[in-house]
């Protein structure tokens, strides 16, 4: 009679104790799929961190360049202007005002709505200070204040002289039973503008 | 008691004083201008002053800003009008005189024309006998002065010539046979916008720019019901814009001008009235001309008038220069020129070799991605084979080897 118990109990044994040849190789690629991927995400952090110190980089070239030409073309025109404020008779007679000096603002437009509307800053302009814009906005507020003053004056003023003559009616007509104070100006006449006045001085 | 006192008419008189009053408040502005070259950029520097990119269309091939533009603060709280715009057109008068200019001009020239002719004629014709250097000389001058007469005839025609084309879509020859009673029967579109006020009203900045963009540049629209296309911008004074802006509160209105010396020279010259209104001049001016013209701002080179004006306000408090399109440079082309200073500054030559450095890494790095995708695409195809293997069903054969040789 043949002997199958044996081998059979042996083939069992075999089996049980170790992988079959294609699970071991399935394992290994998996194995090796893992690594591959930790090394390409390795790789990728790499190239961004390569290609973000070279974006640095570049932009303070590009910072440096256009800081340079601005310079040259400053002086350029600073003695262009001077030049030509110089034929002028009225420079004599106000030296403060027509020392031969004028402002030069380098912007960009481009550059700043970058900044501004995208999330990543462009190369060369970190911020919007950059750009020039927000140095051109404050200089044009400020050069339009004389006019501005001057208007207030002339504003207070015609309010001054309403005062004064509400305040002699007052005084005359009412001999004292309605006298206008100034307090009383203030508050029900004056108090928008000044309001407004103080918010804007204050902003 | 106050019955008396609030129906006096001196509280009635100082009523309206405090209406006046309050009145030349809110009427109060300073002009601050923007002029320059057609293309320096004024319109897209205004958009980022004000803050609304694109609001006022900006164009680098056609002359964008054809006509003055006010850009002034919206007192109105509605969200629907946080745009506001009114185009003014020009009265019905005023373009009959504008057209009756240009039909006399014509005349005038031909006129000129014919005498010049003449007098060539009788410069070229030997003189009679006897006659003297002196009479020749004169005959030479006359001719100098008729062709100046003649160039300065031209110019004008020419200038009104654009205008009257840009309107009536006809050429020179076409115009001669015309007159401004005929051309404006016949362009009843045209005659419909004079003396007219449009109100262009938006919530929406990009509407409201497109809506404005036929008022303001040249291009060609329709703006009437007969379907005619034609540029209304000779037929506007000016464009007020209102937007919300803060750079605006106080009375601040920016005044964006057509370009100084345009190739539409009646353009250039409705800036030139607007200078007189400004308070503060900023000349725009594009980085790289104001580099690489002899002098740097040329444009009031170019136009001596522009001096003239500028003079009761050509001081640092009211007038300034802005340099546009800062960003149009080439880093390599211009460190190569200032080779100089480049190697002077130790900073800048540290970033050019850290630069270098990493640029050759950048390299490299990629060649390794290049091959580890290579790597990665193999260890897919292995895996999809290994997959492919154990998905093959088993016949009833025993297939493991290992076992197969146990048994053997």
């Amino acid at each position: 009679m043949p002997k199958p118990r044996p081998y059979f109990c042996k083939y069992v044994l075999t089996i049980v104790g170790t992988k079959a040849p294609k699970a071991v190789e399935a394992e290994e690629c998996n194995k090796r799929r893992l690594e591959a991927q930790a090394k390409g995400i390795a790789i990728n952090r790499r190239l961004q961190a390569n290609r973000k110190q070279a974006k640095y980089l570049k932009g303070r070239l590009l910072h440096w360049c256009i800081q340079v030409r601005n310079v040259f073309v400053d002086k350029k025109i600073q003695a262009d202007f001077e030049r030509r404020q110089k034929r002028l008779a009225i420079a004599t007679r106000q030296p403060d005002l027509y020392d031969g000096t004028v402002k030069t603002f380098p912007i960009s437009s481009s550059a700043y709505w970058e900044v501004v509307q995208n999330s990543e800053a462009p190369v060369g302009f970190p911020a919007a200070e950059y750009t020039g814009v927000p140095a051109l906005k404050h200089w044009l507020r400020y050069a339009a204040i004389p006019d501005r003053e001057k208007h207030l004056d002339t504003v207070l003023n015609a309010l001054h002289g309403l005062y004064n003559a509400m305040h002699a009616w007052s005084s005359l007509e009412l001999q004292g039973e309605l006298s206008l104070t100034k307090q009383f100006v203030n508050d029900e006449v004056l108090h928008r503008p000044l309001h407004n006045f103080e918010t804007v001085s204050h902003s | 008691m106050v019955c008396t006192i609030f129906s006096d008419p001196f509280l009635s008189l100082t009523d309206d004083r405090l209406d006046e009053i309050k009145k030349q408040d809110s009427d109060f502005r300073v002009f601050i201008g923007f002029a320059g070259a057609t293309g320096a950029g004024k319109t897209s520097g205004i958009n980022s002053i004000i803050g609304f990119r694109g609001l006022l269309p900006s164009s680098s091939q056609a002359a964008a800003t054809a006509v003055p533009c006010l850009i002034a603060y919206n007192d109105d709280p509605n969200p629907d009008a946080a745009f506001r715009a009114q185009v003014i057109f020009r009265t019905e008068d005023d373009i009959r005189d504008e057209l009756d200019q240009y039909f006399n001009a014509l005349k005038i020239r031909e006129e000129v024309n014919m005498a010049f002719r003449s007098e060539e004629s009788d410069h070229n014709l030997p003189g009679p006998p006897g006659a003297s250097s002196t009479s020749a000389r004169d005959r030479q001058a006359k001719l100098v002065d008729r062709l100046k007469d003649l160039e300065i005839v031209e110019e004008h025609t020419n200038e009104l010539l654009e205008m009257v084309s840009a309107v009536f879509g006809l050429d020179e020859e076409e115009l001669k046979t015309e007159s401004t009673e005929g051309l404006l029967a016949t362009h009843p579109d045209v005659r419909m916008l004079l003396g007219q006020t449009i109100t262009v009203v938006s919530g929406d900045g990009e509407e409201f720019s497109e809506n404005i963009k036929p008022y303001m540049d040249s291009v060609p629209a329709v703006h009437g019901t007969s379907g005619v296309e034609f540029a209304a911008w000779p037929l506007i004074n000016e464009v007020r814009v209102f937007v919300r802006s803060n750079v605006l509160k106080n009375g601040i209105v920016l005044v964006d001008l057509p370009g100084l010396a345009d190739s539409v020279a009646s353009r250039a010259s409705v800036a030139q009235n607007y200078f007189s209104k400004l308070s503060v001049t900023a000349i725009v001016t594009p980085v790289v001309r104001a580099l690489n013209e002899q002098t740097a701002v040329n444009l009031m080179t170019e136009n001596r008038q522009l001096c003239l004006q500028m003079d009761g306000k050509f001081h640092k408090k009211s007038f300034c220069v802005i340099l546009s399109k800062m960003d149009d440079i080439n880093t390599t082309d211009y460190l190569k020129q200032q080779k100089g200073d480049a190697i002077k500054n130790e900073g800048i030559q540290q970033c050019q070799g850290s630069l270098k450095t990493l640029d050759q890494d950048f390299k490299v790095i990629e060649r390794e991605k290049s091959q580890h995708i290579q790597l990665s695409k193999s260890i897919d195809r292995e895996r999809s084979k290994l997959q492919a293997g154990d998905r093959t069903p088993n016949k009833g054969k025993f297939r493991d080897a290992q076992a197969e040789t146990l048994l053997l």
